[in-house]
């Protein structure tokens, strides 16, 4: 047996380990990782052992090193504890005033109120759901060639942190990621979940060639198999998209049976909010809106008088030039000079209102005025191009009746246009028309705008000749058309030829209507995030080889047939949908006779406190993954998991406060011999701190740190839009992104240098544990990053505040604040003649780069 | 996007490094991370170096095109498309399946070509400096590639997958052999202009741990992000710093025996302080005699060719001091004239693009060689895509096209004056000698020394390779 891998904490390490592989078959049944989960005995321990063990950890770990001739290193120092626990349960540093009260606790329990009171802050979730986000490989951007901001997607890091903080039991936290949007539909909270599985990059650059986007659809679909399969089952169920896992019992089939539980999904930056909200807010829309229009009205009625004033003023002011009167109502006279006729007619082509014109009575006179020619009983006679149908009112005849009055006029049928005619019954000399709408001046409508009047000569056998027209008249104007014009008149011309009291009143008013709109504006809007959208499943094919032309076998939407435990058949009894279709793989996942889902979780939180999971591969429980070192420990650990009801909290507070964890991180050359890699867990082994918790300290420690929780992601780049759009990194970021590293933007392809530097978690892809590397690079990026020495100037601000300029006691103080400790006097005077020398700021950034600083022992 | 499809097996050689290697790799700068376990875990005879073989080259000058180089307007000579000018393509399969956008009529070279050197090869008249050099090139004329827009497929030039990601090529290689200088990053990139399309994803670490990326290198005095405290801070506290730091670390460490990661850092301080004075000299070319400066075209009046003149004697001088993989960007994103992606009149961009790169590329061979770098130092001038026979629609530009194109390689073991594999008569498809990235891939670790198969790393359940599971064939015919 060759030795398997062991870890160290900053890359991993190393011994070759070539490995014995077994044929197929002996993985297939086999597989340690899916034997069913039984809760182990806790071992016996040898007597002197007893007193230390505190928990059933505590059993397990130590019999273990027993056994091996091994034991637990001494106790970690309290506040060596403290500093350890703070930073690996919030990401943050205790505070002096923290480790001093620790250190002089004398209550049998104050571990576990320490570690209680740690456990019930907020900032726990923020530090556990980074962790989380890593293995999701959370993403803020598409990701590809355009690499669009998702700015919503922030909803999704609040919901991990949320349900971290709320020790939301993992089966569900599980169930609402993968099928929150079925759990309960029309939950907002359970759709933003289903942000884990549309976490990945997306391409979304057009192209015409069908076979690209055949292949794209199921590199997306691929996505979601591999981040639920890695994340959930920590098995490399990707392999089974080309050919059968080569190691572990997964079939091609299996591969697209899960593909086939997504064969419809999509995602969206949609709408998440509930009925209710959608409701109340459609409400405050309303009301806000009225506000608005009424406050318009207010301003419509302010603006009145003076916009009448300036539209009389503007119409009066197109009249100059015109020579005649625009049209009355009651009477107009159209002159001409003299001419012969033998008929006269009026044809009107425009009316106000657009209603069917009306003429009271049509006058023609000669040189003589009291001589009407037209009259019927002269022997003229009328004629139209129409008579409004049955009224008595309205008939032909009235136009030459010689009697005045709307009940003896003429009304066309046609809207806004008639023409009219009079045969004088012989040649006559005519130079004068004379009409009305109603000569009595009662009626107001239906008044002739446009017109024109033409005579002819029959015995001349002239045709028609225009005599007259409304071309010469001002424009007409009633209400109607001054409320045209006073629309086209600007605001500002208005208030410019208002009195002074009209003037204050319409600024009073237009100032609330600003307020208003206002109001309107900043209604928040209905929450939206980036989750999943269904469009109905597709019949799902075996893909030889991958390739999206290469279709084999149908597959029906089924989970790891190599689960013996449970039915792999996920295709929903009744309606099929997506949703239904992922609640059937979420509940198939959370079953407790499922052995992968706990055994995978629990090692993940294992890792995160101790470097290393009791399995070393946290992605891969297969074949070719580790083995683990503790595996009655791990299955102890799954089954106590279930047993206490899922619960992350409880499952820290069975970690942090067992004797293991609890003990010294000193070097052993005795136990190093025999456990180089200390898996046995000799100790707890020094960390480096992560990129996020170093930045998060340096912003603790300068006194500068915005705990502000959850919201909008803050950017350290300039974001310009565009089909690509650019991310430039800001030369100098302001206060607003001084909060904790989680809230920083993910963007593909684009991280803060310093953060990149300490091997943040990468957006694309899914990081199930962090490597630690110790590079020149690092090094620079610690010294002399802009961030890091403004907040050494802050550090070294905030210890002349409390410590005064003596540079003995601004050592002290910044030791304290850094490194939570008291200086030797050694230390002391050299630090303090380094200050003399070369300023506080030069001491303040030194600290910040230790390796105490930067460690966790 | 098949790095999981096995033909071969998934086995490997579970790669981790110990404290020691890693402590050579960060103070000495000559061990590496896997090739101690390279070397460890092959049963075959290994050469003293623990190279799988000689290497031929050490080093390698990586020149990117950015945005697709159409190969029958430069390098790949077609003077069959005259006479089909204006025709469909017809009897080569689904030609949309191939491309990016819309398909249009054969469309021959506005360029005029002529035959250079002894090896007769024909150049179009936009390299009229390069062309004198052909004798020393390899031509690769059969390149295929699988992603045809630009981010996939420059990440899978530039790092084997059409999805980021993925360590980059010269990721892998000094993660595979270290660097011979550790007062400089091993792998340094350039850019012209803006950048490119596959961003820092072209030049990122991928899984591997982050010592393995690109560093950005400006061309300018201070060329490494954070290189040098702010402007205000003075010198002597800057160096009294690095000082008063390392005595407590050390302080530290006396405390905490045996703990090699601490150490490292401490080790690392110590690089960090020497790259602070050597990245500047790199950048100051005071010392380079104004005849090369005339010859990359440093004086050149147009500024955009005057910068990559100078991208590329730094890169001449970066190599010249151990950096072991240069990648300098010949255009950027893909916005009009600013890079090689000529959809609409490609006449103007190319004749806008080629001049860029003509004097200095050119330059650089002539260097390289009178320095007697050529012959450990691999040149490869690449590009993510070639360009269609035919018009885009009814443009006057080329489509992108990934079923053939041309890229060429100097120097470091590859055997000059050849042309190899060849598109068919209108330049559209790959027939003869089909060239896969992953086949470009191992030859190019193959020329250093290392053998593709043996070069991978664990993660998330698999043993990587730069060249998939595929993996890479050597081309045979060019080392």
């Amino acid at each position: 047996m060759v030795e398997r891998c062991r870890w160290y904490p900053w890359v991993v390490v190393a011994v070759i380990a070539v490995f014995t592989r077994g044929s197929r078959t002996a993985a297939e049944d086999d597989l340690w990782s899916l034997r069913p989960i039984k809760a182990p005995e806790q071992p016996a321990l040898y007597p002197a052992h007893r007193r230390r063990a505190r928990t059933p950890i505590d059993r397990f770990v130590m019999a273990r090193l027993a056994n091996g001739g091994l034991g637990l290193s001494p106790p970690a120092a309290r506040a060596t504890y403290l500093r350890r626990v703070t930073l690996d349960l919030t990401g943050l540093l205790p505070t002096t005033a923290e480790v001093g009260d620790f250190v002089r606790d004398s209550r049998k329990d104050f571990c576990e109120r320490a570690v209680d009171r740690l456990l019930a802050s907020p900032h726990y979730g923020e530090r556990w759901g980074r962790h989380w986000l890593d293995v999701v490989r959370y993403a803020e951007s598409n990701g590809f060639e355009r690499n669009k901001l998702r700015r919503n997607f922030w909803r999704y890091r609040d919901y991990v942190i949320d349900s971290f903080n709320s020790d939301k039991p993992y089966d569900q936290f599980v169930r609402e990621q993968l099928a929150g949007d079925a759990l309960k539909p029309g939950n907002p909270e359970h759709l933003i979940a289903t942000g884990f599985l549309v976490a990945g990059p997306k391409n979304d650059v057009k192209t015409d060639s069908e076979l690209q986007r055949m292949k794209r659809r199921q590199d997306e679909i691929d996505e979601f198999v591999r981040v639920t399969s890695t994340t959930l089952f920590g098995l490399t169920v990707g392999c089974g998209r080309c050919h059968d896992h080569k190691y572990d019992p997964i079939s091609s089939r299996d591969y697209y049976g899960l593909a086939a539980v997504f064969s419809g999904l999509d995602r969206l930056d949609k709408v998440v909010a509930s009925q209710e909200e959608k409701e109340r807010h459609a409400v405050r829309v309303a009301v806000a809106q009225r506000k608005v229009d009424t406050q318009n009205a207010e301003l419509e009625r302010a603006l009145e008088p003076a916009r009448k004033r300036l539209a009389v003023k503007r119409l009066a002011a197109v009249a100059k030039g015109k020579v005649r009167p625009a049209v009355a109502f009651a009477r107009n006279e159209d002159p001409f000079e003299p001419v012969y006729a033998t008929h006269v007619r009026i044809t009107i082509t425009a009316t106000s209102g657009n209603a069917k014109p009306c003429l009271d009575e049509l006058e023609v006179y000669g040189a003589d005025r009291s001589q009407n020619l037209a009259l019927s009983r002269a022997g003229a006679r009328a004629s139209a191009s129409s008579v409004v149908p049955n009224n008595d009112f309205h008939q032909i005849s009235h136009l030459n009746d010689g009697r005045y009055g709307n009940a003896r006029s003429w009304v066309s049928n046609e809207q806004g246009t008639g023409q009219a005619s009079i045969d004088l019954g012989g040649r006559k000399r005519v130079q004068l028309v004379v009409w009305g709408r109603d000569r009595t001046g009662t009626y107001q409508d239906r008044l002739a705008l446009r017109y024109k009047i033409e005579v002819s000569d029959d015995t001349a056998s002239q045709g028609w000749t225009t005599v007259s027209s409304s071309e010469a008249r001002t424009p007409f104007h009633n209400d109607a058309t001054i409320r045209k014009t006073r629309q086209e008149i600007a605001e500002q011309d208005v208030v410019a030829v208002m009195t002074s009291g009209e003037r204050f009143r319409y600024h009073a008013v237009r100032a609330e209507l600003l307020r208003r709109e206002d109001d309107l504006k900043k209604l928040p809007p209905l929450a939206n995030s980036y989750v999943v959208h269904d469009q109905p499943p597709q019949s799902t094919f075996v893909l030889d080889g991958g390739d999206v032309r290469a279709r084999g076998e149908e597959v029906e939407p089924r989970a790891l047939a190599a689960v013996k435990s449970l039915d792999p058949n996920l295709l929903p009894k009744g309606e099929d949908s997506g949703p239904r279709r992922r609640l059937r793989l979420a509940q198939w996942m959370v079953d407790p006779k499922n052995p992968l889902l706990s055994r995978v979780f629990v090692n993940r939180v294992w890792q995160y406190h101790f470097g290393a999971g009791i399995v070393t591969t946290p992605n891969d429980f297969g074949f070719n993954g580790d083995r683990p070192s503790h595996p009655e420990l791990l299955d102890w650990l799954a089954a106590d998991f279930m047993r206490q009801s899922w619960s992350m909290k409880q499952l820290h507070r069975r970690i942090v406060l067992s004797a293991v964890y609890r003990q010294g991180s000193r070097y052993n050359s005795k136990a190093a011999a025999r456990d180089g890699a200390n898996r046995l867990l000799w100790r707890v082994v020094p960390r480096r701190l992560e990129a996020e918790t170093i930045r998060d300290t340096i912003l603790q420690v300068s006194g500068q740190l915005d705990l502000a929780l959850g919201g909008p992601s803050f950017r350290l780049f300039r974001y310009i839009d565009g089909n690509v759009p650019e991310y430039v990194l800001l030369e100098a970021p302001g206060r607003e992104t001084w909060r904790r590293a989680v809230y920083m933007y993910n963007i593909h392809t684009f991280d803060s240098p310093l953060m990149r530097a300490f091997d943040c978690a990468d957006a694309m892809l899914q990081v199930p544990r962090r490597v630690h590397t110790v590079t020149a690079l690092q090094a620079l990026s610690l010294m002399n990053n802009r961030f890091v020495f403004e907040q050494a100037r802050f550090f070294a601000r905030r210890v002349t505040v409390a410590a005064g300029s003596r540079p003995e006691d601004q050592t002290v103080e910044a030791y304290r604040i850094a490194l939570l400790r008291e200086p030797t006097a050694k230390e002391r005077q050299a630090a303090s003649e380094f200050v003399r020398e070369h300023g506080l700021l030069s001491l303040c950034r030194v600290l910040l780069n230790t390796n105490e600083f930067l460690y966790v022992f | 996007m098949t790095w999981y499809r096995s033909r071969t097996n998934c086995t490997g050689i579970r790669r981790f490094v110990d404290r020691r290697e890693f402590l050579q790799t960060m103070g000495g700068g000559l061990g590496s991370i896997a090739l101690v376990d390279m070397a460890r875990a092959r049963s075959q005879r290994t050469p003293a170096s623990g190279l799988h073989h000689p290497a031929q080259a050490k080093r390698v000058l990586f020149l990117f095109m950015s945005a697709g180089v159409s190969q029958v307007d430069t390098f790949d000579y077609k003077p069959d498309l005259t006479k089909y000018a204006g025709k469909r393509i017809t009897g080569k399969g689904n030609v949309q399946d191939l491309l990016f956008r819309e398909e249009g009529n054969l469309m021959p070279s506005v360029f005029k070509f002529k035959q250079y050197g002894q090896s007769g090869k024909w150049v179009s008249e936009l390299f009229p400096q390069l062309s004198r050099h052909v004798d020393k090139l390899t031509f690769i004329h059969s390149m295929v590639a699988d992603a045809n827009n630009h981010a996939p497929a420059q990440w899978q030039m530039s790092t084997g997958f059409v999805r980021s990601g993925n360590p980059a090529v010269g990721s892998w290689i000094t993660y595979a052999l270290g660097s011979e200088t550790s007062n400089l990053p091993a792998f340094v990139v350039m850019k012209e202009t803006d950048t490119p399309a596959g961003q820092a994803a072209a030049w990122g670490p991928g899984f591997l741990p982050s010592t393995f990326q690109g560093t950005v290198f400006q061309s300018d005095s201070d060329p490494i992000l954070d290189l040098s405290p702010p402007a205000t801070y003075d010198r002597a506290s800057q160096r009294a710093s690095f000082e008063f730091l390392r005595k407590l670390n050390e302080e530290h460490l006396r405390t905490r025996p045996k703990n090699g990661e601490l150490a490292a850092r401490v080790a690392a301080y110590e690089l960090a302080a020497r790259m602070q004075l050597a990245a500047p000299e790199v950048t100051d070319l005071g010392g380079e005699s104004e005849a090369t400066h005339r010859l990359y075209g440093l004086d050149r009046s147009d500024k955009r060719g005057a910068k990559f003149s100078r991208m590329c004697l730094l890169g001449r001088r970066l190599i010249e001091r151990g950096v072991r993989f240069v990648t300098l960007y010949c255009g950027g994103s893909t916005s009009t004239l600013n890079s090689w992606d000529g959809h609409r009149e490609l006449a103007k961009n190319h004749r806008h693009m080629a001049p860029i790169c003509d004097q200095p590329v050119a330059a650089l061979l002539t260097d390289l060689e009178s320095r007697g770098l050529l012959d450990d130092t691999l040149v490869v001038w690449t590009t993510e895509f070639g360009r269609t026979p035919t018009s885009e629609g009814q443009t006057d530009g080329r489509d992108h096209n990934i079923a053939g194109f041309t890229i060429w390689m100097a120097g470091g073991g590859i055997r000059p004056g050849t042309s190899y594999g060849s598109t068919d008569e209108l330049g559209f498809k790959a027939v003869d000698n089909p060239v896969r990235i992953a086949d470009l891939h191992a030859t190019i670790l193959h020329l250093l020394g290392i053998d593709a198969e043996s070069l991978t790393y664990y993660h998330n359940g698999l043993d990587r390779k730069l060249t998939g599971a595929d993996g890479g064939q050597v081309i045979r015919g060019i080392v």
